[in-house]
């Protein structure tokens, strides 16, 4: 496995080091997981869903459900444990964390998300869009596992915990499916952002690109 | 039309629980499963304790949480009264148990699915009675339809010690001394209401929502490198 060693983010030419493979192991481990459980999910909400693809496939998309759960609640942390202690606690603890460029940032970001012309304040490694998208990730797996999990269960829980715990798993879903879209768009699609795609394959970001979202981060980064 | 209401006469139920195996019979149900309960329970303090039975079985709500829940649409309630389930649109998720406030929905593992009292709407389609109500020794139990002016059931249900389940076609007459209190009570259904008819719809806005902002802002960059004749990058 990867180490984090001082020395793995760093600058090499026109290319930055932005996450180690533990980082983006993890990141797509929880990601395909998140929309197998998602989209399996939504057949369970979307009106009509359930008789269009039938009875079989309902009942396999549940056993699907099932078992790619543990994949989404079993993965993700210990390989950010094993692989990427340090640089995993400074981004639970950064994300939690807003100073006044994160405020202003937040403040330009629905013009540059348009494309409109705006100047936006320096960022650290994530800047305060990303940090509440971890917010919401780290908040959600937490409660969407939680409630997962008593479901299972559902018809031993009392009544009413039972009730409550399937409204909350499923506003829940829909709120992170909300949020998913806007991520996957943003990392994929838009002209701003998706120069930093690479960072989740290779692990490498373009150094201009790096140097104009996360200037904060990119000062301190050792280079050669 | 016809509009079936369910009366069970509690003063004369001798607890002998023949409705319970009846309706196991007509529905091929296994011995541990029950659409129909008979619970014997006590009222008052020692010595002046009173014993009486209560019947618990779905009450084919007029607006049934458990067809309210399931996501097939294989639980519906119909025009006559009766709520059912298609055991074979059904997919298992048990959401209907969750959801029914009297424990009503009987998961039957075999058939992998929830199934429940069908007041026997197939019988009643044939002018013939529900099996609990054929062999009921007492004559507690009595089905009737409320829009025939005829039918006995009006008479029974407006006998001053009978009480209607809330929000339902079913009547009990209660026995002398036993308030009302000892019917089972619907709560907390609330929350399930609310879960399908104001939080699934809004979380799916916000998908929505968010899909369309993507949109906007995909077709904002667009317009922009066709104006501007080149690419966009990340240099602001
Ligand atoms: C972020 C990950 C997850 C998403 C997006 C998700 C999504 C959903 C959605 C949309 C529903 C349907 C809710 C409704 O009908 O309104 C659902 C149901 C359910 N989920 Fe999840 N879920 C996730 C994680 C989990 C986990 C970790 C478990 C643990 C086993 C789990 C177990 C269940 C169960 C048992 C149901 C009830 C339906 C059934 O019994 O098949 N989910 N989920
Ligand atoms: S009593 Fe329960 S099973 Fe019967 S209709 Fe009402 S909610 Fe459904
Ligand atoms: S178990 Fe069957 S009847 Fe009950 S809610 Fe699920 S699909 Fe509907």
């Amino acid at each position: 496995m990867v180490t984090t060693r001082a020395g793995a983010y760093r600058r090499q030419g026109e290319r930055v080091f932005r996450f180690v493979l533990a980082e983006r192991a993890a990141h797509w481990f929880h990601a395909i997981s998140f929309l197998v459980l998602l989209a399996t999910g939504l057949a369970l909400v979307v009106r009509g869903a359930a008789a269009f693809l039938g009875g079989d496939v309902m009942r396999t998309f549940g056993l699907t459900h099932r078992i790619v759960a543990v994949i989404f609640t079993v993965v993700a942390v210990p390989v950010l444990m094993l692989g990427a202690r340090k640089s995993t606690g400074e981004w639970v603890r950064s994300a939690f964390r807003f100073d006044r460029d994160d405020f202003r940032f937040l403040a330009g970001f629905p013009k540059d998300f348009f494309g409109v012309k705006v100047t936006l304040p320096d960022q650290g490694r994530f800047n305060a869009g990303e940090k509440i998208n971890s917010i919401f990730q780290i908040i959600g797996w937490f409660v969407m596992v939680v409630t997962g999990w008593m479901l299972v269960w559902k018809d031993a829980l009392p009544r009413d915990l039972a009730r409550w715990t399937l409204a909350t798993h499923s506003f829940t879903a829909l709120f992170l499916g909300a949020v998913v879209l806007g991520h996957i768009y943003l990392a994929s699609i838009h002209p701003h952002a998706r120069p930093g795609f690479t960072g989740m394959t290779s692990g490498w970001v373009p150094a201009w690109w790096a140097q104009g979202h996360y200037r904060k981060w990119y000062n301190k980064l050792p280079g050669e | 039309m016809t509009r079936y209401a369910y009366y069970i006469d509690l003063s004369i139920c001798a607890g002998c629980e023949s409705c319970t195996v009846a309706c196991q019979n007509k529905n091929g149900l296994a011995p541990e499963l029950a659409y129909t309960k008979v619970h014997r329970f006590e009222t008052g303090t020692f010595p002046n304790l009173k014993s009486s039975f209560v019947a618990g079985q779905c009450f084919h709500c007029d607006e049934p949480a458990c067809a309210a829940a399931c996501p097939t649409g294989a639980t519906y309630k119909t025009d006559e009264g009766p709520v059912l389930v298609n055991e074979a649109q059904c997919i298992g998720c048990k959401y209907c148990m969750v959801a029914c406030p009297y424990d009503a929905r009987v998961f039957d593992e075999e058939m992998g699915a929830a199934r429940k009292c069908t007041e026997c709407a197939d019988r009643l389609a044939s002018g013939r009675k529900p099996a609990c109500v054929e062999t009921c020794l007492t004559g507690a139990r009595v089905i009737g339809d409320l829009d025939d002016p005829k039918s006995p059931i009006h008479a029974l249900i407006t006998q001053p010690d009978t009480v209607q389940m809330a929000g339902a076609g079913f009547y009990f007459r209660l026995p002398e001394g036993i308030a009302k209190e000892a019917l089972p009570e619907a709560r907390g259904t609330g929350v399930v209401y609310a879960w399908q008819s104001i939080l699934q719809p809004l979380g799916q806005l916000l998908m929505g929502g968010a899909a369309a902002a993507l949109l906007a802002s995909a077709a904002a960059f667009a317009v922009k490198s066709v104006r501007g004749g080149g690419t966009e990058h990340g240099h602001d």
